[in-house]
């Protein structure tokens, strides 16, 4: 039995700061998205376009959206929201570290999703605006 | 009151910068500070260690990475100890935004933090966000800031007390002497 929990620690993904970059992430997402729902057909940049230039507005923020801080064009800078500090350019044509780092991108996603969206995203959000920023030149 | 304080600490400072030069540390402390700018060190006796970068190594680093990202990685010595534990306690609801991480990852901030924080009492009689306490609000904090009208900290260049970088051009690498502030416009 403690075997098993062992085992099932290991494979925890994205356990550690220290993880190496894993350019499979979208993959991962792929698999995850199937879980979430078996009839997922692929990732779609489109979409992923709509849900970052969407607004989802919440008590404090009725403009909320990805694009409060990260402006509506990926390849350029940004601008924390409240902080006013510069947040580099999404696009990994803009930016080649972006989306390098799994740990990296799952742990904004896990922040940025709560704040703009009051909730995690699915899987299928996350590969949707990844394929999204992956696609642009 | 301020000038007596002011005068307390100057002295205070003075023995406890000779100290530091009796025991020959003072020398390496001097080039360091002498590095950091020199107007803050005349001010307050080059004996405040507020003003240092997230050390290197795997505690700083990580402070950096996963609280530079939204902010200036704030010196630690900013906070005392007390305050940063409650700070850690609530990354989901962080001034407002989500700040979570790996427990792990926040075990080993909260542990560099608990070892890097500065005086106990640094909150001052400021307002706080619900119970977290503000570095922007704190007595020193304001001290510091007296001369800044409250239109300059409204203009959009700068936009927040919380950018301290706007106009302490050093401010990612931890230097906030005097000599590198420029107020933009």
């Amino acid at each position: 039995m403690k075997h098993i929990i062992a085992m099932g620690l290991s494979l925890l993904p994205l356990a550690s700061p220290a993880a190496e970059p894993q350019p499979d992430l979208l993959a991962r997402y792929a698999q995850q998205a199937v879980r979430e729902d078996p009839s997922f057909n692929g990732f779609s940049a489109e979409r992923g376009r709509t849900l970052f230039t969407t607004g989802h507005p919440h008590g404090e923020d009725p403009a909320m959206a990805c694009t409060s801080c990260h402006t509506a064009d990926p390849r350029g800078a940004g601008e924390h929201r409240r902080t006013g500090k510069r947040i580099k350019p999404l696009a990994p044509s803009a930016n080649p570290e972006r989306l390098s780092n799994a740990y990296k991108v799952e742990k904004w996603f896990t922040r940025n999703c709560q704040d703009v969206l009051q909730r995690q995203c699915t899987a299928l959000e996350k590969g949707d605006v990844m394929t999204w920023l992956l696609s642009i030149k | 009151m301020r000038k007596k304080m002011l005068i307390g600490s100057l002295i205070m400072g003075a023995g406890l910068g000779l100290g530091w030069l009796v025991t020959g540390v003072g020398e390496l402390r001097a080039e360091e500070d002498e590095e950091r700018g020199q107007s803050y060190e005349r001010e307050h006796g080059g004996e405040d260690e507020s003003w240092r970068a997230p050390e290197a190594g795997p505690g700083g680093d990580l402070y950096t990475s996963e609280c530079g990202g939204c902010h200036v990685p704030y010196p630690p010595s900013l906070l005392g100890a007390k305050q940063w534990a409650v700070i850690m306690t609530r990354l989901n609801d962080h001034y407002g935004e989500s700040a979570t991480m790996t427990p792990e990852t926040a075990r080993i901030l909260a542990a560099y933090l608990q070892a890097n924080a500065g005086r106990e009492d640094g909150s001052g009689a400021g307002a706080t966000y619900g119970e977290l306490p503000r570095i922007t609000t704190s007595a020193w904090f304001r001290d510091e800031h007296e001369e800044i009208g409250t239109e300059v900290w409204k203009r959009e260049s700068i936009g927040s007390a919380a950018n301290c970088g706007a106009c302490h051009r050093g401010a990612e690498q931890g230097i906030y002497d005097e000599d590198g502030v420029r107020i933009p416009r």
